[in-house]
């Protein structure tokens, strides 16, 4: 790496060092964007200390890669500059509370607008590549191939597979920054495990990214703080409450209030003014516009307001799928949040809606404020490896480490942890756990009821 | 489709219902997917034992969560040879049957047609051992379907990637692509 030029503070890593070039696309207005997105959107509500952005994440990762890279022996390799700004611009695209705008660009994109290969493609992805390849200040920096490469190393790479395996794999530094920093501003301790010792133990072998067995149980820990940091944080009801509210605001914004500015922010076409509306949203423009004191009043603001307030909708209904019989189970497993589902997910809302206005003593609950949701959750072994492959260096042959741990294979019998649970959202009030209890327990086999009579009453092909 | 929706609809047709060994499983789907147009939404991608798909594999270990799949390691399985040390054996249970059927109602027209025949015509990718598999299906990544690639240019191609084939692996491999060739696989 180049001499540094600048040394940034950093609670997770304490300096990040950014040379000349890096420090460039640091501070062009495309990257200072991400200042203003958060990292884990509003779960500030439930952890207040949440309030970190893509801005300090992206900074993180493209030093842990840097990190990896000189552990690597990897620092002046052809693709080592690429790798960098891989890692620096890899979350680019995110729009609004990151993970969110996801879904719904997702949900609301024209991938007719796209080519026959890109059509299963992330749209946020997409997005990513695009500025990358178009950014005016990224190109004039790094230039035209150097972002070429970068966009490969994010999307599709065919290059040295321990390139990649730094960007996108089980081991990057993505999640090796994410988990201590998510962790640290949450204020939890789940996500923490012995980084310096993980990154001590890494080698590139057969162009391989590997562990020697020196790293194994520091790589255990990592699988657990990912399972817990799951758990707890990601997976947090109040959290999840938190994405799906915005989620749902944002799709009645779309489809009952038709606010032009939502339509224009989510309705990817992937047209040149998609990207020049796109770059110029963050969370605060958000609120405001659609939440603010000039708002269009509807569902829409209406939920938003209610997050303002931190009245946040309740989980009336938690239970584990296999509870249901195995033809709901099936329909269920399924279930994805996509356009071709919408039907069966409203029919499963309105039913939903109708037990809880029938006799919660609430009066007519508002079916588009009803949200049904399918929590999947990874088994630990699975999550830990990011469904991938973590060799280790065993005697000089590469071995997946789960053969190496019999910690590991414990935890990955019978895919353990996984599973999904179907849950429901509703915006009702309780005063304290006990009214809770009661309410849930009185409401449970009715809700199940309801849930399997969606899912039954099929109106129409629903075909995948 | 999905490649949760696929793995489970392939276990549904292959002999026995059953597929042993993750690396296996891999490449299976790897062949069957390419044949049946799933290229795209399996993204498979050169690992260090091949082609390798996350899709499939979170897709296997769902289907176990859930109890759609039985998965076990039969003692004595434990090898000192190959690359896979220890064999998981993957069948589908009873309840992944029923699940089959209620998912095999959301397919296309036509495609579980599809994926009968191809179960019943390339017969050769199921029945064959996980080692000899993984080079073809690496000679076929490497080549995209264009067998008639020079031998030293597939190895450097597969070098590049990681991957160390001999020219006997990729004879046999070769070999076994164009059988499947002539019984109408299709390669993209």
């Amino acid at each position: 790496m180049p001499d540094a030029t600048i040394q940034i503070r950093d609670p997770i890593h304490t300096f990040i060092s950014l040379d000349a070039e890096q420090a460039k696309i640091v501070d062009s207005p495309l990257f200072q964007r991400l200042r203003h997105i958060k990292q884990l959107a509003l779960a500030s509500l439930i952890y207040p200390g949440a309030l970190h952005t893509r801005f300090e994440h992206s900074l993180g990762v493209f030093h842990v890669a840097c990190e990896m890279l000189r552990r690597l022996g990897l620092e002046n390799s052809t693709d080592a500059r690429a790798v960098r700004f891989a890692a620096l611009l890899h979350d680019l695209g995110h729009g609004p509370f990151s993970h969110v705008s996801e879904q719904s660009l997702n949900m609301f994109a024209d991938r007719g607008s796209l080519p026959a290969e890109q059509k299963n493609e992330k749209i946020h992805e997409l997005i990513t590549a695009k500025l990358i390849r178009e950014d005016p200040v990224i190109i004039r920096v790094i230039g035209e191939d150097t972002a070429e490469t970068v966009v490969r190393l994010l999307n599709d790479w065919d290059g040295d597979p321990v390139m990649q395996a730094i960007i996108s794999g089980p081991l990057d530094a993505d999640k090796l920054d994410y988990l201590l920093r998510d962790s640290y501003f949450c204020g939890v301790a789940y996500g923490r495990f012995d980084s310096a010792q993980l990154l001590r133990s890494f080698r590139c072998v057969d162009k391989q990214l590997v562990l020697e067995r020196s790293g194994m149980t520091a790589f255990e820990q990592y699988a657990l703080a990912k399972h817990y940091i799951t758990q707890n944080v990601y997976r947090h009801k109040g959290r999840l409450i938190t994405d799906e509210m915005i989620t749902r605001a944002i799709a009645l914004g779309i489809r009952v209030d038709k606010i032009p500015a939502m339509e224009k922010l989510y309705g990817f076409n992937n047209s040149a003014a998609f990207y020049k509306n796109y770059i110029q949203w963050q969370d605060a423009r958000f609120l405001t516009e659609f939440s603010g004191k000039k708002a269009r009043k509807g569902k829409c603001k209406q939920i938003l307001d209610r997050l303002m307030a931190r009245r946040l909708f309740k989980r009336v209904f938690s239970v584990d799928l296999d509870r249901f019989p195995v033809e709901i189970k099936a329909e269920l497993s399924r279930y994805t949040e996509t356009p071709e589902n919408l039907g069966m997910r409203i029919r499963i809302e309105r039913g939903v809606a109708d037990v809880l206005s029938s006799d919660s003593g609430m009066g007519k609950v508002d079916p588009d404020l009803v949200i049904f949701k399918c929590v999947r959750s990874k088994p630990i072994c699975d999550l830990a490896l990011n469904d991938g492959v973590v060799l280790v260096n065993d005697k000089a042959r590469l071995t997946p480490i789960e053969e190496c741990s019999r910690f590991l294979r414990a935890v990955s019998k019978n895919g353990a942890g996984g599973g999904v649970d179907v849950e429901v959202y509703a915006p009702v009030d309780w005063k304290d756990h006990a009214k809770r209890d009661a309410f849930c327990d009185g409401f449970s086999a009715r809700i199940m009821d309801a849930i399997k009579a969606g899912v039954r009453e099929r109106t129409g092909h629903d075909g995948i | 489709m999905t490649a949760f929706e696929f793995v489970l609809l392939l276990f549904n047709e292959v002999p026995g219902q059953r597929i042993e060994g993750r690396t296996k499983l891999q490449k299976v789907a790897y062949f069957f997917g390419l044949h049946l147009g799933m290229g795209g939404v399996l993204g498979y991608r050169a690992h260090y034992y091949g082609p390798y798909s996350a899709e499939v594999a979170d897709a296997a270990s769902m289907l176990v969560s859930l109890g759609f799949l039985n998965e076990t390691v039969p003692s004595g399985t434990l090898e000192g040879q190959g690359f896979e040390r220890r064999k998981y054996v993957y069948a589908l249970t009873e309840e992944g049957k029923e699940a089959a059927t209620v998912i095999s109602r959301h397919a296309e027209p036509g495609f579980i047609n599809r994926l009968q025949d191809a179960v019943r015509e390339l017969h050769a990718v199921i029945e064959s051992d996980y080692v000899p598999l993984s080079f073809a299906a690496k000679v076929l990544w490497i080549t995209k379907g264009r067998l008639g690639s020079e031998t030293e240019r597939i190895q450097e191609n597969a070098e590049a990637v990681g991957w160390k084939l001999d020219d006997a692996q990729v004879t046999d491999a070769r070999g076994f692509l164009n059988a499947l060739n002539e019984r109408g696989f299709h390669f993209a």
